[in-house]
Order: C-alpha cells, then sequence, then structure tokens
C-alpha cells in the first residue's frame, strides 16, 4: 500500500463537514448553544480525531428580520470562530464562509491569509453569493441579481488570488545586521481595475504558509450532471472558463458531493426524520446553501452510497452537511464517516501519515507564487 | 481626585510584533520575525496577564506600504486583528483584548458579530478601538475613489457606532434562556435595531464590549467623552496630556456621564533596567541602531527603482528624514554641518525654539545627557538632537523607581488613569518591565498583584450594564 501522497494523488475520500448556524423555529428548544465556543471547540475536536478532512464555518450573516419572529440562524461569527478552532487544534482545516456579496476582497484576503498563519496552513475559504430579501440591507447594500452576485464573485476570486500573492514567500528578510526589512522587489501592486472592485494593494500580510488557501465554490450551473458539487482548488487557479468548458472536472481540482444524510436504523425511520423536518429546525436547510443531495435509508443504504462514493472517480470526497438533529451527534457521525475515512485498505489516517496542510489534505498541488514563478523573466532587466 | 488609595493604574500592552522603537527589532535580544508567529504571540500576551495587564492593545492599519519600515515595521503587515484577538482568547484567561477597527472602511453589521463573537469566545474579554483612519491610501484597497474627510469620516463613525450599540442592545436579557435542561428562544425579547435588522446573536458578556478612542481632534475628543470607555492619547508632555485630560473629563461630564467611568490611558514607551546607567544604555543601544538618512536627502528619500516611491503612500510623520536637518525643522534653529559626535554647545539652549527647548528636555530625561556638564560624557551630542527630534512618543527611561515615580506623577497628578506601554522591543523589554517595575507599582499600591474579576469592564472597575428587557 503506497503512503499517502502530500499532493495528487489520494486514495481515500475526502470529508469535510458544515459547521452549521443553527436554525430557529419558535421557542422549539435549541439543540445546542451556537453561543458557547468552548462546546464547540469541544466537537470540533472529537472531528478532527476521527480523521475528518476540513470543517465549513457556516456564518449567520444573512437574513436577521426574522429574529424577532423566532426565525434565524445563530451563530458565531464564522472568522472569529474559525481563529479560535484554528489555535486550539492541529491537523483539521478550517474553512470560513465568504459571502461575497457584502465583503471587500482586501479584508477578506488578509483574514484568511491570517488565519492561514494562525492555522499554521490549515485555512481555506467558501466563497458563497447567496441572497435574501434582508441580507443586503443588513449591510446598507441594495440587492443585487444572480447573474450581477456570479460576476462579483468571479472577480472577487481573482483579486483575493493576486493579494494572496503580493507579497512574495521570504520577501520580509528582517536583516539585523544590514537594517533591510523588507525586499520590495518582492512585493507587488494589484493595481486592479475591474468591474465591482478596484484594489491597489499589497496586501498587509506576509505570504501565509499556504500561499493561496485553498477555494471552495459550489458550480452547480457548470456541472449538469452533478448540480450538487463544491469544487476545491488552491485560490485563483481554475478560471470559470475551465470549469464550463467541459463536463469533467479540470485537472488541479478536488470536486465534493454536499450531503445530508437522513441515516436511521430503519428505512422508515429515516423517512419519518426527514418528513418530520418541516416541523422542526430544519425546515431552513441547514448545510450549503446551493443545495445539497439529500440520502435518506438506513445503516447499510449508507455504507453501500459512500461505498459507491469511493469507487465513483468523478467525486473526490463529499462535504457532509446534518440535519439539525444530528448535526452535533458525534457517536452519529463517526458511524457515517467511518466507511469513508477508513474503508478496506484505505492509507492510514493516523496523525503522523496526515498531510500537514489543508490543501495537502485535498490533494492539491501547492500554490506557488504566479511572481516567484516568473521572477526571473519579469526581473531580469531590472 | 479619586482616592488614591484605591485608585489603581490600568494597564495595556501596545502589541506590535517588533517592538514600537523603529530600530527595535534591530536589537541583538529582539525578535525580529513574531509578526505572523501565533505561539510568540500567545506568549507575550500571557506574560502581559502574568502582570496582571488590562489589556492588550491590537492596532491596525489598512495599507502596506514598505515606507513604514523605516519608522513603524510592526505595522506594515501583521496578523488581522480578530484573528489575532481569537487566538490571545485562547491563550489567556483574564487579560482583556483591544481589537481596532476602521469604520471607514467597515460595515456596523459585520463588527458587531465579530465584537459580540470575540466577547463571547473571550468570556467578557472584548475591547473595540473605533478608529476612522488617517492611511488616505487604504480608499485605493477598498474599492472608493477617495478617503473621506474628517467631518464625513466622524459622521459615518457616529453612525456606525449607534448602529452597533444597538445591534448589542438588540437581545433582551430573557431572549436566550434556560429552561431546564432546554435552551429557548423567546422571540418576544429581540427587537430590530434602527436599520431593522435583529441581531443573530445573543447578548455577550459584557452586552458592550469595551469603546476605545484616540485623537486630538474636536471631533475625536467629543466622540470619545460621548461614547468611549477608555481614550488613548499620545501626547509626550505632561502639561498636554494634563490638559487634554481634564478637557475630555469634562466633555464626558458634559455629557452627563460620570468622568470617573472615562479612562485616560496615554501611550508611554518605557525602558526598564535595574540601574540608571544601564537604561540609558539600552536607550541609546536602540538608536544607535536608526539608519539615518544623508544629510542632503530629499523629501521623500528615494531608493532603488521606481517602485519604490510608488509605495510611498502614507505620511510618515516626523521620522520619515533622519538627518540633521530635520533637527534643525524641530529645534528652530539651524544645527546642519555637524559631526555627530560633537557636543552640542550650551548656548544652543537659548537659540531654539519652545518646541525645541521641549525636545531638549526631552533628550535629557531620557539620556540625562545636558548641554552644560563639565564631563563630557554626560553632554549631548548632535546625534543626540536627531534622535529627539524622531521621537514622537511619550517615554521613560530609567531603574524601577525611575519609571514608577513618572507613571505615579502622571497618574496622581491629573494626567492619566494608566498607560498603553510601548514596548520598544519584544520580549526583552517586557520580561525587563514585568520583573523589575511591577513588582514597584504594586508595592506602591498602585497596581493590582491579582485580577479582580473575569471581564474587561471589571479591570476598568466599569459596572456591568443593567439587565433590560
Amino acid at each position: 500500500m503506497p503512503p499517502p501522497s502530500l499532493h495528487g494523488t489520494r486514495r481515500t475520500p475526502i470529508v469535510g463537514i458544515v459547521l452549521s448556524a443553527l436554525p430557529v423555529i419558535g421557542t422549539l428548544p435549541l439543540p445546542w448553544n451556537p453561543f458557547d465556543a468552548s462546546a464547540t471547540l469541544d466537537f470540533v475536536r472529537e472531528l478532527e480525531a476521527m480523521g475528518v478532512d476540513f470543517i465549513v464555518l457556516e456564518d449567520a450573516s444573512l437574513d436577521t428580520s426574522g429574529m424577532p419572529a423566532g426565525r434565524g440562524r445563530l451563530a458565531l461569527e464564522a472568522l472569529t470562530l474559525a481563529s479560535l478552532l484554528a489555535v486550539s487544534t492541529t491537523r483539521i482545516g478550517i474553512v470560513p464562509i465568504v459571502n461575497t456579496n457584502y465583503l471587500q476582497p482586501f479584508a477578506v484576503a488578509r483574514q484568511i491569509a491570517s488565519l492561514d498563519h494562525a492555522s499554521h496552513g490549515r485555512a481555506g475559504w467558501l466563497a458563497v453569493t447567496d441572497e435574501t430579501g434582508n441580507a443586503a440591507r443588513n449591510h446598507s447594500m441594495e440587492n443585487r441579481a444572480a447573474a450581477a452576485r456570479e460576476t462579483r464573485r468571479e472577480e472577487f476570486i481573482e483579486v483575493v488570488g493576486k493579494l494572496f500573492d503580493s507579497w512574495e514567500p521570504g520577501a520580509f528578510v528582517r536583516d539585523k545586521a544590514s537594517g533591510h526589512f523588507v525586499d520590495m522587489a518582492r512585493a507587488h501592486f494589484l493595481h486592479h481595475e475591474g468591474e465591482a472592485f478596484q484594489v491597489k494593494g499589497p496586501l498587509n500580510v506576509a505570504a501565509s504558509p499556504q500561499g493561496r488557501p485553498p477555494l471552495l465554490r459550489a458550480i452547480g450551473p457548470a456541472l449538469a450532471s452533478h448540480p450538487d458539487c463544491v469544487m476545491a482548488t488552491a485560490t485563483g487557479v481554475t478560471p470559470a472558463a475551465t470549469i464550463e468548458a467541459g463536463s469533467s472536472k479540470p485537472a488541479p481540482a478536488r470536486l465534493l458531493r454536499k450531503v445530508q444524510p437522513f441515516v436511521e436504523a430503519t428505512r422508515a425511520d429515516a423517512q419519518a426524520r426527514r418528513a418530520s423536518r418541516h416541523a422542526g429546525h430544519d425546515s431552513h436547510e441547514s448545510g450549503c446553501p446551493d443545495g445539497s443531495a439529500v440520502i435518506t435509508g438506513n445503516w447499510p443504504d449508507w455504507d453501500a452510497f459512500a461505498g459507491g462514493l469511493a469507487g465513483h472517480p468523478q467525486f473526490d470526497g463529499v462535504l457532509l452537511s446534518l440535519p439539525v438533529h444530528a448535526a452535533r451527534d458525534i457517536d452519529h457521525i463517526r458511524r457515517l464517516i467511518a466507511p469513508l475515512v477508513a474503508p478496506p485498505g484505505a492509507p492510514d489516517r493516523a496523525p503522523a501519515a496526515v498531510a500537514p496542510t489543508l490543501a495537502a489534505r485535498l490533494g492539491l498541488q501547492p500554490a506557488a507564487n504566479r511572481f516567484t514563478r516568473t521572477r526571473t523573466d519579469a526581473f531580469s532587466h531590472a | 481626585m479619586p482616592d488614591d488609595t484605591t485608585r489603581q493604574l490600568h494597564l495595556g500592552l501596545m502589541f506590535w510584533a517588533t517592538g514600537t522603537h523603529s530600530a527595535g527589532w534591530r536589537h541583538p535580544l529582539a525578535r525580529a520575525d513574531g509578526a505572523f508567529d501565533i505561539e510568540f504571540i500567545q506568549q507575550t500576551c500571557r506574560d502581559a496577564e502574568d502582570a496582571c495587564f488590562d489589556f492588550i492593545f491590537l492596532g491596525d492599519r489598512l495599507v502596506a506600504d514598505p515606507a513604514l519600515a523605516k519608522t513603524n515595521p510592526g505595522q506594515m503587515a501583521r496578523l488581522e486583528p480578530f484573528v489575532a484577538a481569537s487566538a490571545i482568547a485562547a491563550a489567556t484567561q483574564r487579560v482583556g483584548i483591544v481589537v481596532t477597527t476602521n469604520t471607514t472602511y467597515g460595515d456596523p453589521f459585520t463588527v458587531a458579530r465579530m465584537l459580540a463573537s470575540l466577547d463571547h469566545i473571550s468570556r467578557g474579554r472584548a475591547s473595540w478601538n473605533i478608529v476612522t483612519g488617517a492611511d488616505a491610501a487604504a480608499a485605493l484597497n477598498f474599492s472608493r475613489n477617495a478617503h473621506w474627510d474628517n467631518d464625513a469620516r466622524y459622521d459615518w463613525a457616529t453612525t456606525f457606532t449607534n448602529t452597533v450599540l444597538g445591534l448589542w442592545d438588540s437581545w433582551g436579557d430573557a431572549a436566550m434562556v434556560r429552561d431546564g435542561p432546554d435552551l429557548r428562544i423567546d422571540p418576544t425579547h429581540i427587537r430590530p435595531a434602527r436599520t431593522g435588522a435583529a441581531a443573530s446573536f445573543a447578548r455577550s458578556p459584557q452586552r458592550h464590549p469595551i469603546i476605545l478612542h484616540a485623537g486630538t481632534s474636536e471631533r475625536s475628543r467629543d466622540f470619545g467623552a460621548r461614547y468611549a470607555d477608555v481614550i488613548f492619547t499620545g501626547d509626550a508632555r505632561f502639561d498636554a496630556a494634563r490638559d487634554y485630560y481634564r478637557d475630555v473629563k469634562a466633555r464626558a461630564a458634559a455629557y452627563g456621564r460620570n468622568p470617573a467611568d472615562l479612562k485616560i490611558v496615554p501611550g508611554l514607551m518605557a525602558i526598564a533596567e535595574t540601574t540608571t546607567d544601564k537604561a540609558v544604555e539600552t536607550y541609546d543601544a536602540l538608536n544607535r541602531l536608526i539608519t539615518l538618512d544623508p544629510e542632503e536627502s530629499v523629501q521623500p528619500p528615494t531608493g532603488p527603482g521606481a517602485a519604490q516611491a510608488d509605495f510611498q503612500y502614507v505620511g510618515l510623520g516626523r521620522g520619515a528624514r533622519r538627518n540633521l536637518a530635520l533637527a534643525s525643522e524641530a529645534l528652530g534653529v539651524d544645527v546642519r554641518g555637524h559631526g555627530y559626535d560633537e557636543l552640542v554647545p550650551a548656548a544652543l539652549q537659548d537659540q531654539v525654539s519652545e518646541a525645541g527647548r521641549h525636545i531638549l528636555a526631552y533628550i535629557t530625561r531620557l539620556t540625562r545627557r545636558d548641554l552644560s556638564s563639565a564631563d563630557p560624557r554626560s553632554r549631548m551630542t548632535y546625534l543626540d538632537l536627531i534622535h529627539g527630534a524622531i521621537a514622537q512618543s511619550a517615554a521613560v527611561v530609567g531603574n524601577p523607581a525611575e519609571v514608577a515615580d513618572h507613571m505615579q506623577w502622571w497618574f496622581e497628578e491629573g494626567a492619566a488613569d494608566g498607560f498603553n506601554l510601548f514596548m520598544p522591543f519584544l520580549p526583552y523589554a517586557l520580561d525587563r518591565f514585568r520583573e523589575l517595575v511591577v513588582p514597584e507599582l504594586q508595592r506602591r499600591g498602585i497596581h493590582r498583584r491579582a485580577y479582580g474579576g473575569t471581564r474587561l469592564r471589571d479591570h476598568f472597575g466599569l459596572a456591568h450594564l443593567p439587565a433590560h428587557a
């Protein structure tokens, strides 16, 4: 059995889990306290110990106008929570959701790069463009049409990728003897002048361990046969045009199937659980807002699904978005991911064998700084 | 004055990983590469907590200008402050954590959520330093055509702050209640802020994280007196600091506040050693590490390549040009053309401007060198004039008693309620302060030996906000 490669040839399915914002329905009891950071940390440490590759931190930045009527979604702010989790764990990837409708790429790039420093290379980000009637107003903005939101997201991603590269590794030389603190030949302006964003740069964060931390995004419209996927690449690696050019995934990407599992002892129980969700917290869809494949069945059904996934060349893994009743049920989650993280013959997931960065864990090539890569050409005349 | 037998200093650590002295990072005992080393940051903050500091102060800027490498290397590139703050919260139990946000380039909904989250995560130790942005160039990173003027920035900062306060008050005390084993939301205790949005977060332990503000403009004094719990100031002179203290406290009273609830915390660079001579030696060593500019240099200084000029988009203040031309301007008399090691003649005292007299006094107070001593080693040199002209912050250099005396003077004579301590380099200068000065302050009864509470509000002696529905 070959050892797991640091990049490129990963065998076992990748497993990500969404840490959902908690939907609130009236005065129903809350299944967990969304503001108890310690409890969330304990939960994430359990996920880390059982071999989960990364967590996605859902935010509660969207529709809050329903809170006074008892409808809303509760979570600690994703970036603030992400940093706490990052410094309190050692291996699991930390992927906050970023809504590109309301933020500025400079602010997000420095947050994610900082998170990558704090986690020693375990940061990623999931770019979404969700919209509700009230979300934009919360941010003193107008609602945008879906197409405009998509365009904005692509430009946002482009700018963040450039900002991540705006300081080459080693630019901060900090040479005490000479007094030379920074090598400005390794700093780069963007001078980005786009439709939605105008950014001069450079970023005010040094190159982070992963350079350009992995980017996750839904690609439903681009892959008609698999409308429920999330694609992972290094930020800025794969232009959208490449995805849309063909139905197969682009080479440097990883494709994760978004799954919401209703799995119980019997199929009848699972159906009942799924049917009853509309009476409870799950009436607000939990997890990735672009939609997930819902799997309903008993444990053999789930094992068959997981086994099929492992043998499916199109998919590199799953992003699990659990129904609210099971979202913090560690035993349930352990059972769910057992056939994924430890299929027969799979590489060992003991800590020593786990790749050190999120990119490596996802099987992505390290993201080389674009300026370092082209340095010889670009600066030979300087 | 409040009762001096119980009144305690409020001490903060101004955290710049490379130290606050512009050449501090070059000191042989300095960590030069700590800005992105989270374990180093956490350890430094634990050290401040061991010394019972009130807070860690995390500043912020929204531009990375390599020109800052000259004057403020710790400000050019660093961790985003909320990421640093949560990491610090994870490593500490009591010390407060001040996060700076620039309202000009932020949105109140996001900032309110981040601060409330930090307050939850830290169990009541979050604090918000409101700045409106001195760096006009931030506009170029945030898709703006131009930086707003001072009035526009303060108009928006006021709206912004009221919105944040409204969101923090959005949930009443009974909005989330324990019901036997269950936790329930009672939506009747959640109301929208005036923007129409309700908060999506429960009331945090302090409800209102402690608000900091800094600034000397009319608008900033007024804003601080109205909204701030703590005001951070920067004047190096006692008289000016005392005047500012009186002015802002009076403004707070005019807003119907108890002036004692508004804490004035000047910045103070502190160099403490076991003896005066050693302290001066450390101060001199730091100053000698400053790279000076050629005497004929023009402003702004140019380096290799056109790219550097393009980077010069931050105002660098007095420290931008470091030579006798700068000293001449600062002192109001032409001192160009002298060797740096030459002794300055006593006659200079009568030639300098009033500002110049303050600079000479500042140099003497820190270096113990003057214009008239018989011993040449106790005489001021032209190099001292340059360093004195560059220096912009309040500072104290001395043995433990001298440093404590200086702090006690400002504290007891109406210029300060505490200090935001600028450590010229880390970790050494903080270690010396903790080992030498903190015990002296504790012996004098003006610094706590243990924390009295768990929240930052407790450290400042501020009442917990009353419950409301």
